[in-house]
């Protein structure tokens, strides 16, 4: 270990280099990096994942980035400060035991042979996705009481290691994929499932004359649980479908006065309870009338509910035939996640849209620096007959 | 967390050892000698080439990573008893790092090395 420091070399003095002594079998990395992410990897280290087949990634908790190796031609010797104890950094006080024999000396730890830079990736939730579609949770499930076998199931942990995303990133994805943790593995409930226990809620409440904004958990629960359902799908479904309101003292005092602090309350979106009928009516026919549709889904809702052809924006389409206005199911969730492929298809299903329509279909887009003007700049060509007709947006 | 300075000499070229003294210990002796003359005029003198350099500072820092030291698989072959399960046992993909230093300049040398040799 060296006494001084090359960086504190004063003017008119020198040092002799020396190999470390474990110069050689040190295998240290040199990594760039901007300032903001320079303090989280002083505090809580980095990961780097990726298997055989996959490129490596550096996660730190937030973000996930693409490791690129720049090399170098030249030689460089990576220099460690002098050791705390003995001599100063400039090597003023020299330490008369050191076997330099009182000379000021620096040694180079290892060499690199280049450095590696960090590229911000957007994180892949495809992946994800398939993992937890290995076993879905579905009606089966919730009968069972203990699941046997552990295969295709994942856990946090499990995620992490086997995806490349950071933990901020897996957390958005799990939220975005609406997955629930049951025994400890996080795990996506069957579609149809979900429809279904939704279902049963709305019909309880309408049954029960339950207000859609104040549903009390513990009802909605025990009236599930009593037709084999689990406490903690119900649950989900109440999160996935609504969020928990704070809690309504109406809603909180029972009949005898006290205050029951148990009380969970739930609220219903209305644009679920409402894409919830609707879906139902896109079950049954894929082609609507439009003005047919919207009596249909309007009669179903239960009362107090306001649906609107907005809610269901990214998720049909509406076409003239004539004189009548037609919609079909045409689904964002369906479409692919790259940017390139998302257009392709927009583009196959039509090839002229106006903004009002293809908005919906591309605002989930993500690609690292990129803004949706500059996708679209890129995937599209923009033309505007006139300033007062709306721009329409073609394959480019 | 608190991370101490280091720093990079880089220079051009490989260091190469002598054959004469390839059989010693690389740390028995030094690379050369670095000295600095004026405020910013460094020199580094490697056998009989003298190179002429500046500190840098670098245009983003750089940390000085090294890996985290986990304890080794166990020996298979040594092992008696093996475990047989109808689970796949995952091979670690991960690899942590911790970083051990910032650096922030560099001591370069890029200009054609000066031979001295004496007369």
């Amino acid at each position: 270990m060296g006494n001084a420091s090359i960086l504190e070399l004063n003017v008119d003095s020198s040092l002799e280099v020396y190999y470390g002594e474990t110069f050689g079998s040190e295998d240290l990395k040199l990594l760039e990096v901007d300032e903001p992410i320079l303090q989280e990897i002083l505090d809580r280290g980095v990961v780097i994942r990726g298997g055989l087949n996959d490129e490596a990634v550096l996660c730190t908790s937030s973000r996930t980035y693409a490791i690129k190796f720049v090399m170098s031609s030249n030689t460089i010797l990576i220099m460690p400060p002098p050791s705390s104890h003995g001599s100063s950094a400039s090597g003023e006080e020299l330490d008369t035991k050191s076997e330099t024999g009182g000379k000021r000396t620096a040694s180079a730890m290892a060499a690199a042979t280049g450095h590696l830079e960090l590229v911000e990736v957007a994180p892949n939730f495809e992946k994800l996705k398939s993992l937890l579609s290995e076993r879905l949770y579905g009606e089966d499930t919730d009968s069972m009481d203990v699941e046997e076998s552990t295969s295709g199931l994942y856990t946090w942990d499990d995620l992490l290691e086997k995806l490349q995303l950071s933990e901020k990133e897996l957390q958005e994805g799990l939220k975005s994929l609406a997955a629930v943790q049951v025994g400890g593995f996080w795990r996506l409930v069957d579609k149809k499932y979900m429809h279904c226990v939704f279902e049963l809620i709305l019909l309880n409440a309408m049954q029960h004359d339950w207000s859609l904004q104040g549903l009390k958990e513990k009802e909605v629960v025990s009236a599930l649980m009593a037709d084999g359902y689990s406490a903690q799908i119900v649950i989900h479904c109440l999160a996935t479908y609504g969020q928990r309101v704070s809690l309504a003292f109406e809603a909180g005092i029972a009949s005898n006065g006290s205050y029951d602090l148990d009380s969970h309350v739930w609220e219903l979106n209305e644009r679920h309870v409402c894409l919830h009928y609707a879906n139902q009516l896109l079950s049954s026919a894929s082609r609507w009338r439009v003005d047919d549709f919207v009596d249909a889904w309007q009669q179903n809702l239960p009362s107090g509910v306001q649906a609107s052809l907005d809610m269901l924006k990214g998720k049909i389409l509406i076409e003239k035939l004539g004189s009548d206005s037609w919609l079909y199911p045409f689904s964002v969730a369906n479409l692919p996640s790259n940017p390139a492929e998302r257009f392709a298809a927009l583009f196959r299903e039509r090839p002229r849209w106006e903004w009002e329509d293809l908005e919906p279909y591309i605002s989930d887009l993500r690609a690292p620096g990129k803004s949706v003007d500059a996708l679209l700049l890129k995937y599209t060509r923009r033309t505007q007959p006139t300033a007062e007709t709306p721009p329409i947006f073609t394959a480019r | 967390s608190e991370c101490r300075e280091w720093a990079l000499l880089e220079l051009q070229g490989v260091l190469e050892i002598q054959p004469s003294a390839q059989h010693l210990p690389l740390n028995a002796f030094s690379i050369g000698s670095l000295s600095r003359s004026q405020q910013e005029k460094y020199y580094f003198t490697i056998g009989y080439h003298e190179l002429e350099g500046k500190k840098v500072s670098l245009k983003k820092p750089m940390l000085v990573l090294q890996k985290v030291l986990r304890a080794d698989p166990i020996d298979v072959e040594s092992s008696p008893v093996v475990l047989s399960t109808q689970y796949p046992t995952q091979v670690q993909k991960t690899s942590e790092l911790k970083a051990i230093g910032i650096i922030r300049h560099k001591i370069l040398f890029k200009t054609r090395p000066k031979a001295l040799i004496s007369k």
